[in-house]
């Protein structure tokens, strides 16, 4: 559905990103992780139309998304970067009803349709009590949340999401990631995720890509992850892995000090 | 509770409105010459003739809306121009309008004295090509906002640095320049007004039309480009609209400070940050206060007249300092 | 001569000849003078206020003001150094150094000249600085203005003094005073026309009073200013309300501007006639608005002043002396 090729990226002499191939297919839960200044996060700007890469393409559906058009491409992928200017002096509803932005004419009017969207969004975040709220009431999770809302108001099929549980308390990494799996199997909702937490990626997703250097390393269902090799040559760590009961996923922690 | 806040930017918004009908209310009442209310009234409606009328609606009225105008037309540009660069000490300054303005009025003092009248077009046009060549500096792959910034400081000095030498070089020629670097609206009249009422109206207009677009362009870059937004292009025209705004306002009144800078603050003091709000009432309030500000200019030492900049940086600033710290205990 | 000698010259000295040149000596900057006997040094109290000393017949001068140049050659005076000017230099000056313009002249340049007198305008840049600066280097400076006629026989007759031409002080002043006493008694004593005159730069129109040049002129010829409450302090001048100047009506209205009269002409004629207000004032109107030559009226008239006068009493009194 979504997929790069042959994509590089350089800043001068500085190689960022070398010849990176990535395929989506529709329904997936694909996480992204890696060491810092690996190039995770100018893959997903450039995923974001937010670069351009110096080679390479990326193709939505197959085709080039340089050459669609901005609102089109908005109408299939939402975006959640970390980046970004809060206003904390705006309502709840006010950010999810953002989200429809590439839906709207010229009288930029919402429809019956986009408030129906907007209540859907905010109905399945559970912000609809607090949708008159403004969002510096709000805690950093709930603010998370109305966020992801507004992507979801956005109604795509594909959400990108930049780690955007990094900064949240555990309890709340935890509902979102919840939250984003529901998604994914109610809806169908294909999601592409930068996280840092490994083991967070490996049991939300379906599939894990590792990035070093600028290009995909590892590139595997996360039942089957190599986790010796994602250790020791992505993040230069050693673990002990142990296999989770239910899933049947690997979880790790660090080798034993004492 | 959405309900009253809306309700509550509703009526604020209103008292912009009656604050703004008072200020020209209160311009046309008052002037140098004495004109009761009454005389007024029969002035506007029967008496077209006579020095009284021409007081009132070549001098006065004109005056007024010219004010109004270019109240409106500054404050409406600084409003943009925070909105895109996300920086809340953004001015039309930064862009280089009111530089590139000044240095193109000084070109015509020193080089073409005896061409003043072209100074209003001349400002209009150096502002103008000032943005646009700050523009072009700043631009790489796109235009980043903190890049703009610095070029246009960059470009600002330069052409800041050209209008001292001018001073330094050719004193006696520069004389007539402290008005305009100040800023003054002296003896303006009714082709100043047509000559800025079509770029700055339909420039108001427009803007009206988008605020929408500056909030989504305020949640910042990414976001606006994975919202749909030609962020490029967006940002290219409001920097246009608000060039042809604050040039508009230059060539008339000289490089007026203080509203484009303050007054949407005030603004969003007042309504936060959503534009839908915040535009409207920068027009109302950019357009009040210098309509008021000029009538104390015009009144306070008659029958002599200070320029409009210094009441305006004199009252302003405290009212401001004011507005900020009630701001921080409610 | 330095001023180290000051104070044993002033034992010498015995008799004291004062010539007290107006109340308004110390405000409006014409020096009030005291000249002493020995013919060596004159002191008197200068535009800011200071009495100072200066030699008699000093040899090496530095104008720092342009305008003034052309008195103090009038009176006889050389110069060493001077600055840059649009305005017409005198022969004799033409050779000598330049040392900077009008609102910065370059200390280097000037110490380097080693002036024994230096002629400057109170309303320079940084005259504070400056003036300190040639105390400590015990070099002799003279601040004045002038604008009035009364004013520019003052200071003409200084300037005479120093150099020791009295008979230069006859010709360009007593004579000239004459002339206009004349002139003035000629003049149709109940007309008392009302004038505006004004400074147009730029984007700016402001109103001159009747302390400057020509308003002093204009008054002196009966003429009534039609701001004559205008004057906030002793800036020349002031942004005057529009709509005074419609109530007011004045007869004529006197225009001074930096371009070249025939090359502004045109278009100031059609500016007047086209914009709103200024077109329905009675001397638009009557074709009663005339730009003023700036070599005349806006430069300092000096030797020209009974020229400038008659210009004058021309414009406003065509029936009494003629076009």
């Amino acid at each position: 559905m979504l997929s790069c090729h042959h994509l590089s990226m350089n800043y001068g002499s500085k190689q960022v990103l070398d010849n990176l191939h990535l395929d989506i297919s529709k329904g997936e839960i694909v996480s992204l992780v890696g060491s810092n200044g690996c190039g995770k996060s100018t893959l997903f700007k450039i995923l974001g139309r937010y670069l351009f890469p110096t080679q390479g393409r990326v193709e939505l559906e197959g085709k080039n998304i340089f050459r669609m058009k901005f609102k089109e491409v908005a109408k299939k992928i939402g975006l959640l970067p970390q980046v970004r200017r809060e206003f904390m002096d705006i309502s709840v509803e006010t950010l999810v009803s953002y989200g429809r932005y590439p839906y709207l004419g010229f009288s930029q009017r919402l429809t019956k349709e986009d408030k129906g969207f907007i209540q859907w969004a905010l109905d399945a975040t559970d912000l609809y009590q607090k949708k008159d709220q403004l969002l510096s009431t709000l805690s950093g999770g709930e603010r998370q949340r109305a966020w992801l809302a507004m992507a979801l108001a956005q109604q795509t099929e594909i959400l990108l999401l930049d780690e955007p549980t990094t900064f949240l308390d555990i309890s709340y990494q935890l509902d979102f990631l919840d939250l984003i799996y529901k998604m994914n199997q109610e809806r169908g909702l294909t999601v592409f995720m930068i996280l840092h937490d490994i083991n967070q990626a490996i049991q939300y997703s379906h599939r894990l890509l590792a990035m070093k250097e600028g290009t995909i390393y590892i590139d595997s269902d996360t039942k089957k992850i190599p986790m010796e090799k994602l250790l020791q040559d992505v993040f230069g760590i050693s673990g002990t892995t142990f296999y989770h009961g239910d899933t049947q996923k690997p979880y790790w922690i660090p080798k034993n000090k004492i | 509770m959405s309900k009253n806040r809306k309700k509550n930017k509703k009526i604020i918004l209103f008292v912009c409105f009656v604050f703004f009908i008072a200020s020209g209310f209160l311009s046309i009442v008052q002037g140098a010459v004495y004109i009761s209310l009454k005389q007024i009234f029969h002035l506007l409606l029967y008496e077209r003739e006579g020095t009284l009328h021409q007081i009132l609606w070549n001098v006065r009225i004109a005056r007024t809306v010219v004010a109004g105008l270019v109240g409106m037309c500054l404050a409406v540009s600084g409003v943009i121009l925070q909105g895109i660069m996300g920086n809340p000490l953004a001015s039309p300054n930064l862009i280089g309008v009111s530089s590139g303005g000044g240095f193109m009025a000084c070109m015509i003092m020193v080089f073409f004295p005896e061409q003043h009248y072209l100074i209003p077009a001349g400002a209009f046009i150096g502002a103008l090509t000032t943005t646009l060549v700050i523009y072009f500096l700043a631009w790489r792959q796109g235009i980043e906002p903190t890049r703009l910034i610095l070029a246009g400081i960059a470009v600002s000095s330069f052409l800041n640095a050209g209008i001292h030498a001018c001073t330094v070089f050719y004193p006696e020629k520069m004389i007539g320049a402290i008005g305009f670097t100040v800023g003054g609206l002296a003896a303006r009249s009714w082709p100043d007004f047509w000559m800025i009422a079509p770029y700055g109206f339909l420039s108001i207009l427009i803007t009206l039309l988008l605020p929408q677009k500056l909030n989504i362009l305020s949640l910042g870059d990414e976001v606006a480009i994975g919202l749909g937004m030609n962020v490029e292009k967006i940002r290219f025209l409001f920097i246009v609209l608000s060039s042809f705004l604050a040039a508009s306002a230059v060539s008339v009144a000289g490089l007026l400070g203080f509203v484009g800078l303050l007054v949407p603050h005030i603004s969003r003091i007042f309504f936060g940050s959503d534009y839908r709000y915040v535009l409207p009432s920068c027009i109302l309030l950019g357009g009040g206060i210098v309509m008021l500000c000029d009538t104390m200019a015009r009144c306070l030492f008659s029958p002599i007249e200070i320029p409009v900049g210094i009441i305006m940086a004199l009252l302003g600033s405290p009212f401001f300092l004011y507005l900020l710290r009630q701001q921080r205990k409610g | 001569m330095s001023l180290k000698k000051r104070d044993e010259k002033l034992r010498l000295c015995s008799v004291i000849i004062w010539i007290i040149l107006g109340v308004t000596g110390c405000i409006s900057g014409t020096p009030t003078i005291k000249i002493e006997q020995n013919q060596e040094m004159l002191s008197f109290v200068d535009a800011f206020g200071d009495e100072v000393e200066v030699p008699m017949h000093p040899k090496r001068v530095v104008c720092l003001y342009h305008s003034y140049l052309e008195l103090w050659d009038l009176a006889g005076g050389s110069v060493v150094g001077r600055v840059q000017s649009d305005q017409p230099v005198p022969e004799k000056a033409q050779q000598a150094d330049i040392v900077g313009t009008t609102g910065t002249p370059n200390i280097e340049k000037l110490l380097v000249l080693e002036p024994d007198l230096v002629i400057l305008s109170p309303t320079m840049n940084g005259k504070d600085e400056f003036v300190s600066l040639l105390q400590q280097q015990n070099i002799p400076y003279l601040a004045l203005r002038y604008d009035t006629f009364d004013e520019y026989l003052k200071v003409f007759r200084l300037f005479t003094t120093i150099t020791g031409r009295d008979d230069l002080y006859q010709k360009y002043g007593e004579e000239q005073r004459k002339e206009i006493e004349k002139l003035i008694s000629q003049a149709p004593q109940d007309k008392k026309p009302k004038v505006l005159l004004l400074f147009v730069t730029a984007r700016e129109v402001k109103v001159r009073f009747s302390n400057s040049t020509v308003g002093s002129m204009l008054e002196d010829l009966g003429a009534l200013h039609v701001a004559y409450d205008a004057q906030l302090s002793q800036e020349e001048m002031q942004i005057f309300s529009m709509e005074k100047i419609l109530e007011r009506d004045p007869d004529f209205i006197f225009i001074q501007t930096m371009g070249k009269v025939d090359q502004v002409q045109e278009r100031m004629k059609m500016e007047l006639e086209t914009h709103p207000a200024w077109k329905t004032l009675t001397a638009v109107q009557q074709e009663k608005c005339i730009l003023l030559p700036k070599e005349l009226y806006l430069y300092k008239p000096n030797d020209r002043y009974i020229e400038a006068y008659e210009g004058l009493a021309r414009i406003l009194y065509p029936e009494v002396f003629g076009e």
